[in-house]
C-alpha cells in the first residue's frame, strides 16, 4: 500500500468517523457494559460487586422470571397464530382488491401508528369494571353469561392483554404479507387455473410456498415484538393483578431499580432466546425454501 | 468544488468538536442546573428563578424530566457518567439515597444548616429534615449528615368524602374512628347511595406497604415492627396475619372499588374526587386531582381507623420532594445560596400557594389555607421509612405488595399470604 491509497482511505474513514462514533457510544459501548453489569451485582449507582456468574446461576432457579418469559411466549402464541392468521386473511382480501388496496393499507394501519400506551389507556377505559362499557355492551346485546372482570381477574387478564396486542399489532404482518403476496407474478396463477387447479390448490401449492420466506420473516418479527412488548401492559393493567400481565421485558425493568447486574443479565438471556429463536426461524425458512 | 484541505479542516474541527465538547468547563456566569421530575410545579419553580435572577444576577434553569421513572433513570444514568446538575432530588428509598451519598454524589449540608446558630436548619418542620438526614452508626454506615433540602412536605392519610356521610345521615364531624366502624360505615353508605366504599390506587404498589406499615406501627408497635426487619419476628406472627387479615376484611365488606387491584392512585384520586367513593387512602398530593377535578368537592381527612388501643397507629409524612446538591458542582456555593433563598418563608409561601403543597417550613397556621390544613392534622403520629433505623429488603417488600393484590383477588388468604412473605424473608437471609 503506498502513502498515496493510505492517504486516500484515511480520509475516507474520516467522513465514516462520526457516524461510527455515535454508533459506538450509544450502541456498542451499553451493548458491553450490559454484559460487564451482568456480571456484577449492586444498583448502578453504589459500588458493584464482581460476582462472576451468579447472577445467570440464579436466574435458572428464579420461578417469577421464568413465569413472566412464559407469559411472553404465551402472548406470542396467541400473536402467531390470532393475530398473523387476521393479517395474512385480510393481505389475501386486499390482495384481490388491488384497486381499493391502498384504502384498507391506511385502514388497517392507522392502529400501530397509535402508541401502545394510548391503545392500553383507551382499552383499560372500555373494560374497567366501573364504568362497565364493555360490559354493559355484552349485557345489551343478550350476552350477560360473558360479563367479567377483564382486568383485574388474573384468569383473563393476561388473554385480554394477549387479544388487544393482537388487534394493535396485526397492520404490520398484513403490511409485509401483503406486500410478499404481491411479488407472486399472476402467471403462475393462471398456469394453475389453466391446469384445473381450484382456489385452494392455487393457495396451497402456489401462494403458499411462494410465501414462506415472507411467512418466516413475519414470525421473526412477531415474536420479536411480542416477547419486548411493555407499554401495552404498564398502560393496560401495570403488570397486575398480582403480577398475572407481568411480561419479562416489564420484569427486567422493576428489576432494574434494585438490582442492575441481575436485571442485565436477565435482558442478556431473554436476548439469547430470541437470538435462538430467529436462527431457528431462518434455518426452517432456508430448508422450507429447498423443499 | 471544496478543496480537500477545506474538507480536511471541517473534518477536523467537527470531530474535535464531538470530542471536546463535553469536557468544557463552565464559565462564571452560568446557569445553576436543576433537574426534577414534578412537572405540575415547573411554572411554579420557573417564576421564583426569575425572581432570583432578579434579586442577584444568578440565573437558575429547572429542566423537568417525566414521567419520574424516566427522569430516575436519567439521574442513575447522569450519576454513572458524573455528569450530575448542580442540583437534582432522588426518588427512591434510603437505600438509594445512601448509595448515592457513599458513591460521593451528593453533598453533606450539615455544617451549613448549622452555621449561624442553626438558622437555616430551625426553618424546617424537623421530620422534614430528619427523613433527609443519617444518624450517627446508621445501619447503611453513610456519614452522619444531612444530604438533601426538603422543598415541601406530605402527609398520607385517610380521606372522606363529608357530603356522602351527610347524605346517609352521619355526621360529617365524626368520622370512624375504629376499624370495625369504618368497615360498617362503608357497606351502609355503600349499600345506600350506590357508591363504592373505599378506593385507592393500589395497582401502585408502594401504597399497599404505606397501609401495610400504617398499620403493623398500630397492631404490634413500632418495635415488633423493626425487630420484623431485623429477622428476629416471623411474618408468621399473629400480629402480622392480623395487619393482612384487614385487606381481608374489606374484600369480605365488598366496600372496595371495583378494579381496584390494577386502579392507578390518579384513577384513584379521580373516583374519589367525582363523588364515587366514601374513603380513600391517599396523600396530600391529592388534592391538586381533586381541585382540578371537582372544586365542590366535600371532603376531609382523618387517621386511619385505629384497631385496638393497645399502640398507636402512624400514618407517613414528612418525606416531600427534597432537592440535593452535586458535590463536584463548580457552582456549589452559589447552589446551596439558592436553595437558602428558595426555602426563605416568602417563596415557600409562593409554591404553598401555586402549587398546593404542604409547605417544609414552619408556617404560621393562619398562613396555610384549609385545604391544606388539613393534611397537618395528625402530624403527631408521623412516621416514614427513612427514619426507621433500617428499612425492610426490596424483595419482600414486593412479597407483601404482591400477596396482598393476590389476597385482594381471591388467591391467598392472610395466613398464606404471610407465610409467602416469611419464605421470602427466608430467602433473602438465606442469600445475605
Amino acid at each position: 500500500m503506498n502513502a498515496r491509497s493510505l492517504t486516500e482511505d484515511l480520509k475516507s474513514f474520516s467522513f465514516v468517523l462520526p457516524a461510527l462514533a455515535i454508533f459506538a457510544f450509544f450502541y456498542i459501548v451499553p451493548f458491553f457494559y450490559t454484559f460487564w453489569l451482568a456480571l456484577h451485582q449492586g444498583t448502578g449507582v453504589s459500588q458493584l460487586t464482581f460476582v462472576g456468574l451468579d447472577n445467570f446461576k440464579n436466574i435458572i432457579g428464579d420461578g417469577a422470571w421464568w413465569s413472566s418469559v412464559g407469559r411472553s411466549f404465551y402472548i406470542s402464541l396467541w400473536a402467531l397464530t390470532f393475530q398473523n392468521l387476521l393479517a395474512l386473511f385480510l393481505a389475501l382480501a386486499v390482495d384481490r382488491a388491488v384497486r381499493t388496496g391502498n384504502i384498507y393499507r391506511v385502514i388497517f394501519f392507522l392502529l400501530p401508528i397509535l402508541s401502545e400506551v394510548i391503545i392500553g389507556l383507551l382499552i383499560r377505559r372500555i373494560l374497567l369494571p366501573s364504568p362497565g362499557v364493555f360490559n354493559h355492551f355484552l349485557e345489551q346485546i343478550g350476552l350477560s353469561a360473558f360479563v367479567r372482570d377483564w382486568l383485574n381477574d388474573s384468569r383473563y387478564a393476561l388473554t385480554t392483554l394477549a387479544v388487544t396486542h393482537c388487534w394493535r399489532g396485526f397492520a404490520w404482518g398484513f403490511i409485509i404479507l401483503l406486500a410478499g403476496l404481491q411479488t407472486i407474478p399472476q402467471q403462475l396463477y393462471e398456469a394453475a387455473r389453466i391446469d384445473g387447479a381450484n382456489a385452494w390448490q392455487r393457495f396451497t401449492k402456489v401462494t403458499v410456498p411462494l410465501l414462506i420466506p415472507v411467512i418466516c420473516m413475519v414470525i421473526i418479527l412477531t415474536i420479536l415484538g411480542t416477547v419486548q412488548l411493555i407499554g401495552l401492559p404498564m398502560a393496560l393493567t401495570r403488570g397486575g393483578p398480582a403480577n398475572a400481565t407481568t411480561l419479562a421485558v416489564m420484569k427486567i425493568l422493576n428489576e432494574l431499580r434494585n438490582y442492575a447486574g441481575y436485571a442485565s443479565a436477565q435482558g442478556i438471556v431473554l436476548g439469547l432466546i430470541l437470538v435462538a429463536i430467529s436462527f431457528s426461524m431462518m434455518k426452517i425458512s432456508k430448508r422450507l425454501n429447498k423443499v | 468544488m471544496f478543496s480537500k484541505r477545506v474538507i480536511s479542516a471541517f473534518l477536523f474541527f467537527f470531530i474535535s468538536l464531538t470530542l471536546f465538547s463535553g469536557c468544557a468547563p463552565k464559565e462564571e456566569g452560568e446557569n445553576i442546573v436543576v433537574w426534577h421530575w414534578m412537572s405540575d410545579r415547573q411554572d411554579a419553580f420557573q417564576g421564583l428563578a426569575e425572581k432570583y435572577e432578579q434579586e442577584t444576577g444568578v440565573k437558575v434553569k429547572f429542566e423537568v424530566f417525566f414521567p419520574p421513572d424516566i427522569y430516575m433513570q436519567k439521574i442513575q444514568a447522569a450519576a454513572a457518567a458524573r455528569d450530575l446538575p448542580d442540583l437534582f432530588g432522588i426518588l427512591e428509598g434510603k437505600k438509594i439515597f445512601s448509595d448515592f451519598i457513599e458513591a460521593g454524589y451528593i453533598a453533606n449540608l450539615k455544617s451549613e444548616m448549622e452555621a449561624d446558630n442553626k438558622a437555616w436548619l430551625k426553618r424546617f418542620i424537623p421530620i422534614t429534615v430528619a427523613v433527609n438526614s443519617f444518624e450517627e452508626g446508621n445501619v447503611y454506615g453513610t456519614p452522619e449528615g444531612i444530604y438533601a433540602v426538603p422543598i415541601d412536605t406530605m402527609s398520607m392519610q385517610f380521606l372522606y368524602n363529608t357530603e356522602l356521610l351527610e347524605k346517609a345521615g352521619f355526621n360529617p364531624g365524626q368520622p370512624p374512628q375504629d376499624w370495625e366502624t369504618f368497615i360498617s360505615m362503608a357497606k351502609e353508605i355503600k349499600e345506600k347511595l350506590k357508591v363504592e366504599g373505599f378506593v385507592c390506587g393500589w395497582g401502585e404498589s408502594w401504597l399497599i406497604y404505606t397501609l401495610v406499615t400504617n398499620y403493623a406501627f398500630n397492631v404490634m408497635g413500632e418495635e415488633k415492627f423493626i425487630d420484623t426487619m431485623a429477622g428476629k419476628v416471623p411474618y408468621t406472627d399473629p400480629d402480622w396475619v392480623k395487619v393482612f387479615s384487614l385487606f381481608q376484611d374489606m374484600v369480605d365488606a365488598g366496600i372496595l372499588a371495583p378494579g381496584i387491584v390494577t386502579l392507578s392512585n390518579k384513577e384513584a384520586e379521580q373516583m374519589f374526587s367525582m363523588n364515587q367513593a366514601v374513603f380513600s387512602f391517599n396523600g396530600s398530593w391529592g388534592m391538586n386531582t381533586y381541585a382540578q377535578m371537582n372544586p365542590d368537592l366535600k371532603y376531609d381527612t382523618m387517621l386511619p381507623p385505629q384497631l385496638g388501643d393497645e399502640h398507636k397507629i402512624k400514618i407517613w409524612a414528612g418525606a416531600g420532594s427534597s432537592f440535593m446538591v452535586n458535590p463536584d458542582s463548580e457552582l456549589k456555593s452559589g447552589t446551596i445560596d439558592f436553595l437558602k433563598w428558595f426555602t426563605a418563608k416568602d417563596q415557600q409561601l409562593t409554591l404553598m400557594q401555586e402549587t398546593k403543597n404542604l409547605p417544609s417550613v414552619v408556617l404560621n397556621r393562619k398562613e396555610i389555607p384549609d385545604f391544606l390544613g388539613k393534611f397537618l392534622k395528625h402530624m403527631d403520629q408521623t412516621t416514614h421509612q427513612n427514619l426507621w433505623p433500617l428499612n425492610e429488603h426490596p424483595r419482600v417488600v414486593e412479597a407483601i405488595n404482591v400477596g396482598v393484590q393476590k389476597l385482594l383477588v381471591g388467591q391467598k388468604t392472610p395466613e398464606q399470604l404471610a407465610a409467602d412473605v416469611e419464605k421470602a424473608k427466608q430467602n433473602v437471609s438465606k442469600n445475605k
